[in-house]
């Protein structure tokens, strides 16, 4: 990891980033319709085409919006929902790591920011009134608990940089040693498996207008950054790692990640069709899920602790070490 | 530590808070557990153990109707079984513990079989069904044999092998003591064959009247009919060497006529199918794999009846059907309208003079027949009485749920 920072090197991690970001938030309607299609197939119902989501966001969007009593609170939760979906989506890798000396942010700002669009996206319910407003305080509230429920997945990626975590885990295969970390990829794939479409459909249909298509566009966001998340979490020897060799290995092993992300969205997409399929009231889906995420968390820190406590010091000092160097490094060059 | 030791708890807890479907899953994952860790004879054997112990009852399960347990138990019972793991990983896992335990200095540790035996043991204790209880005591033997097999000990092994075999034994007795056949009546012949396929237990509430299910063939038909045609079989039986000469009058007189059986056959076909229609409709839900059985031999009767100097008819029910014939002979200026208000109102039947019944028992006495050869006939078997009281239980508590 003793990268040395080039500007070419710079460059091209910014654009690897604005790729990724673009690709995300433009398949995030993609995958949410394909998991709606795949939930209708699997129930017998038929719905509309994948594509369909992003024709609806696209419709809402020109669409004149109704005025009602708080819309101006709600779009304006509606825009910073989407502004904190997009943030996370830039940190998170799709394809390709980014090398060490890059600033690249902790695992906690980025939950942190998830967390903030699932609570800014709970918002309009509550301040439009109506019916909806226990669901939304309810909505609210889980996501408020998400981050507590999180500590366990938090405490194993440590205080260190995301990208720096991930490339240790990508030298670790996930069928052998890299097994605990699955099982922290499954706990966060909980956190959006019983979010839930029929809380979603409740929410939206207070909202008309661009508000509508952006709660939407946000949505879709948060939940495929936190599916993408945990296929990174789960499997991270499919990213690529600039500063390996040269630039067209690099771009190899962009490609070849680029594909096993579409591979494992389609298995994420099939799963959560299926958690789709169990019937649960949304107070009872909210503590499901809460307590799936914390415990599975916990096992997985634990079962990852035996074999990380040795270890992982060493790492981590190291890691710290590295960073320290090429913090020096920076400063040295910078003058 | 393998990808398959991780998901082998895991599968566990779906067993535990979904129900029997998993196993399979289970046992294949704890197979793969096994054989990745080793490839020896006690691994080899384990995991053969393991697979049997999981897909052998599953299928056996899948033989018999689901029996509608209502479960009380909520949602948390797989939380309390993945808790009861943490604290297990807790007491097994921490460095302290394993300092003792040799053999697994730093590399990550998961006691999954004792994980997955614990799964187990939390569905024996918190689900009430009979069938979730069995496949948590499966997923015990799953878990125990696991741990054996990774600890290398041949005795567990063994002796969690013959407890495998007493549990899925025992619980077989048990389902098939309890639960019902998803094949109700498996002498049906070629209508048992497509049938419970397509109707595997499970009655939609469309297709039963509001008043209450009709008995399966405890209907007057069934009743009476038995009796009227051991009747019929004995006036059959006297009258048999009359029609035949007949016959082979009539075969010389339809050779001479021969553009008409087509037609002819196309009438019969079609009062068949009305017939048919009428036979669905009366006997509502219970008598369909009759029907669809007496679709054919009825049709045939009903060639005899409508067209019997047609050669083709003549040679397909002159051995199987003599009646047929003797009833052609007999009333040959009847078609076939009045067996149908026969039929509607089988009360009827006993104040009808002997050929009347003779008329019927063309018509009735064929699909008994057909059921007749078969080693069971319907109304006496037990089974099919214990589905009777079962079903009347069953839908009058869908009713109340509805």
């Amino acid at each position: 990891m003793t990268h040395d920072l080039t500007w070419g090197w710079f460059f091209a991690c910014l654009l690897a980033l604005a790729l990724q970001t673009g690709v995300l938030v433009l398949a995030a309607p993609w995958f949410s319709g394909w998991v709606n299609r795949l939930t209708g197939r699997l129930t017998g119902e038929r719905r509309f085409p994948a594509g369909g989501r992003w024709q609806d966001s696209h419709h809402q969007f020109r669409r004149q919006g109704l005025r009602l009593r708080g819309d101006g609170l709600s779009g304006l939760a509606c825009r910073g929902a989407l502004i904190l979906a997009v943030f996370a989506a830039c940190m998170t890798p799709v394809f390709t790591l980014v090398p060490a000396g890059f600033p690249a942010p902790g695992f906690f700002l980025l939950c942190a920011a998830l967390v903030g669009a699932s609570l800014l996206l709970g918002l309009p319910l509550v301040v439009q009134g109506g019916t909806a407003t226990l669901a939304g305080y309810t909505a609210l509230l889980a996501d408020a608990l998400l981050l507590p429920a999180l500590v366990p997945v938090l405490v194993m990626a440590g205080g260190q940089d995301f990208s720096v975590f991930l490339a240790h885990l990508r030298l670790l295969s996930p069928a052998g040693e890299g097994a605990p970390f699955v099982l922290m990829g499954v706990a966060l794939f909980l956190v959006t498996a019983w979010k839930g479409r029929l809380a979603g459909e409740d929410l939206q249909g207070q909202l008309s207008g661009a508000d509508r298509a952006l709660w939407m566009l946000a949505a879709d966001c948060v939940q495929l950054v936190w599916i993408t998340l945990a296929g990174d979490v789960a499997w991270a020897g499919s990213l690529a790692l600039p500063g390996d060799g040269g630039a067209e290995p690099w771009l190899a092993q962009c490609l070849a990640g680029g594909a096993f992300w579409v591979a494992k969205l389609s298995v994420a997409a099939l799963l959560l069709a299926g958690t789709h399929l169990m019937v649960l009231t949304y107070q009872r889906r909210a503590r499901v899920r809460l307590a799936a995420v914390f415990l599975l968390g916990l096992l997985a820190w634990q079962v990852a602790y035996a074999g990380q406590s040795g270890p992982q010091t060493g790492n981590k000092t190291a890691s710290m070490q590295d960073e320290q160097e090429s913090a020096w490094r920076d400063d040295g060059a910078t003058p | 530590m393998t990808l398959a030791v991780i998901l082998a708890p895991l599968l566990a807890l779906c067993v535990v808070a979904r129900g029997m479907g998993f196993l399979p899953v289970l046992g294949a994952v704890t197979a793969a557990a096994m054989l990745l860790d080793r490839q020896e004879p006690l691994q080899e054997f384990g995991a053969a153990c393991v697979v049997l112990f999981s897909v052998l009852p599953v299928w056996f399960v899948s033989r018999y109707q689901d029996d509608g347990a209502r479960e009380r138990s909520g949602p948390a019972v797989p939380f309390l079984a993945l808790g009861l793991m943490i604290i297990l990983q807790l007491a097994t896992g921490t460095p302290a513990a394993m300092g003792n335990a040799s053999g697994h200095g730093g590399a990550a540790y998961l006691p999954a079989g004792l994980c997955v035996a614990l799964a187990g043991l939390v569905a024996v204790t918190c689900r009430q069904a009979m069938v979730w209880q069995w496949a948590g005591l499966l997923v015990c033997v799953d878990g125990v044999m696991l741990s054996g097999v990774i600890e290398n000990q041949i005795m567990v092994v063994g002796v969690t092998a013959l407890a495998g075999c007493v549990v899925a034994l025992l619980g077989g007795m048990c389902v098939h003591r309890v639960m019902l056949r998803v094949t109700v009546a498996p002498a049906q012949g070629k209508a048992g064959v497509e049938h419970p396929s397509a109707r595997p237990g499970g009655f939609e509430l469309g297709d039963i009247d509001p008043a209450g299910p009709e008995p399966r063939s405890l209907g007057p038909e069934s009743v009476v009919a038995p009796r009227i045609w051991t009747e019929a079989e004995a006036a059959a039986d006297d009258e048999e060497p009359l029609p035949r000469p007949e016959k082979t009058d009539q075969k010389t007189a339809s050779s001479t006529v021969k553009p008409e059986p087509s037609i002819e056959q196309a009438e019969a076909s079609e009062g068949a199918l009305r017939r048919k229609r009428l036979l669905d409709a009366e006997a509502a839900f219970s008598g369909d794999e009759r029907d669809e059985e007496a679709g054919l031999p009825k049709a045939e009767a009903e060639m005899d009846t409508l067209a019997p100097h047609t050669e083709s008819s003549e040679k397909t029910s002159a051995d199987a059907d003599p009646r047929g014939t003797v009833h052609s002979d007999d009333d040959a200026d009847d078609d076939a309208d009045p067996e149908d208000t026969e039929r509607a109102s089988p009360s009827a039947i006993k104040e009808h003079p002997p050929e009347k019944r003779d008329v019927r028992q063309d018509v009735e006495p064929d699909t008994d027949q057909a059921e007749a050869e078969e080693p069971a006939p319907e109304p006496l078997t037990p089974e099919m009485i214990a589905r009777d009281v079962w079903l009347r239980g069953y839908l009058t508590e869908r009713g109340r749920d509805v």
